[in-house]
């Protein structure tokens, strides 16, 4: 009885997060923002499921504790294209997109849009760096 | 009225007079104000009589009135690296409370040990790739590479459209309270 019952509430608990996942990639816009960058808009529904596949895979290799004895070079691509993913994830946020058109109103600065990008650009990379390799050194 | 629009007749002698008609009469300080499509109206059947007219488009028409802007590099500059200071740093500050909110120092290692099985602290074979991807995915998102045709470099992308959101809501507010008050 108990196994049943803890069998409910693990699903439910996965159903929850998975629809919190992803309504808040929904939300964010950036999906469309690759699509129409590459011009693919039949395929979303693969990226859809490619979505719901890369969280079902990870939640499993996650939890069961076991090691594949993949290369380290495979590491570093995957963890390569995790930054990629981060920093497109970053940029949709409302914090950027709302927050950069106020500034550049005020300072009445649209034609040099460009090097504040860039500038926000460099702070995150390297903020991360700073964070990996000096902030963690104790 | 020919600055306002464009003038539509077969009969080029009414189009003459209604494109020179005066419709407004500015005062020179900077402010805002607006044209009604009635006042339009008004003012070519007072000109004119025995005419027909049809306004196609928008009827109302905003009016943004500003002294000539004197182009002024060395203050641009500075305003330009404020607004790159504020936000390399701003966002150099986002990043690391992000990281350090989601813990992601120990998600990193746990995703070094799924693939390779070795416990490594702070491996640097998966930060350094995470940081130069983060660099390359706020590109991306931003900007256009490897595009070909000439009308998709042209495309708004989501920063421009976010700028045009931002002052189309401008405007539609100041001409609503405009309308109001008047």
């Amino acid at each position: 009885m108990k196994i049943v019952l803890l069998i409910i509430i693990g699903i439910s608990a996965g159903l929850t997060v998975g629809g919190a996942l992803a309504a808040f990639i929904t939300l964010l816009d950036f999906i469309p923002r690759l699509i129409q960058l590459t011009n693919t808009r039949k395929l979303i529904k693969l990226y859809q499921n490619i979505f719901a596949l890369g969280g079902l895979i990870f939640s499993f290799l996650y939890f069961f504790n076991y090691g594949l004895r993949l290369s380290r070079i495979i590491s570093m691509i995957v963890s390569f294209i995790m930054g990629i993913f981060t920093g497109l994830f970053s940029s949709a946020l409302a914090e950027v997109l709302n927050v950069i058109p106020v500034l550049s109103k005020k300072f009445k600065l649209k034609h040099n849009l460009k090097y504040i990008v860039f500038a926000m650009l460099l702070g995150k990379m390297s903020g991360s760096f700073w964070y990996w390799l000096v902030m963690n050194k104790r | 009225m020919k600055d306002l629009g464009e003038v539509y007749c077969k009969n080029t002698s009414i189009k003459k007079k209604v494109e020179e008609t005066k419709v407004l009469k500015v005062k020179s300080d900077e402010s805002y104000s607006y044209i009604s499509g009635n006042k339009i109206i008004a003012k070519i059947l007072d000109n004119i009589d025995n005419i027909d007219i049809s306004i196609i488009g928008s009827s109302d028409i905003f009016l943004e009135i500003k002294g000539k802007e004197e182009p002024r590099p060395l203050l641009n500059l500075l305003k330009v690296l404020a607004v790159a200071l504020i936000l390399f740093f701003g966002s150099s500050m986002a990043i690391i409370n992000f990281f350090e909110d989601v813990d992601m120092k120990s998600s990193l290692e746990r995703l070094h040990y799924i693939i390779t099985g070795r416990q490594e602290k702070n491996p640097m074979i998966v930060t350094i790739p995470f940081s130069l991807g983060i660099g390359l995915g706020i590109y991306i998102f931003f900007n256009r590479v490897l595009s070909f045709s000439k009308r998709r470099k042209q495309e708004p992308g989501p920063l421009e459209l976010e700028l045009y959101i931002y002052d189309k809501n401008i405007e539609d507010s100041i001409l609503d309270d405009l309308k109001k008050s008047k």
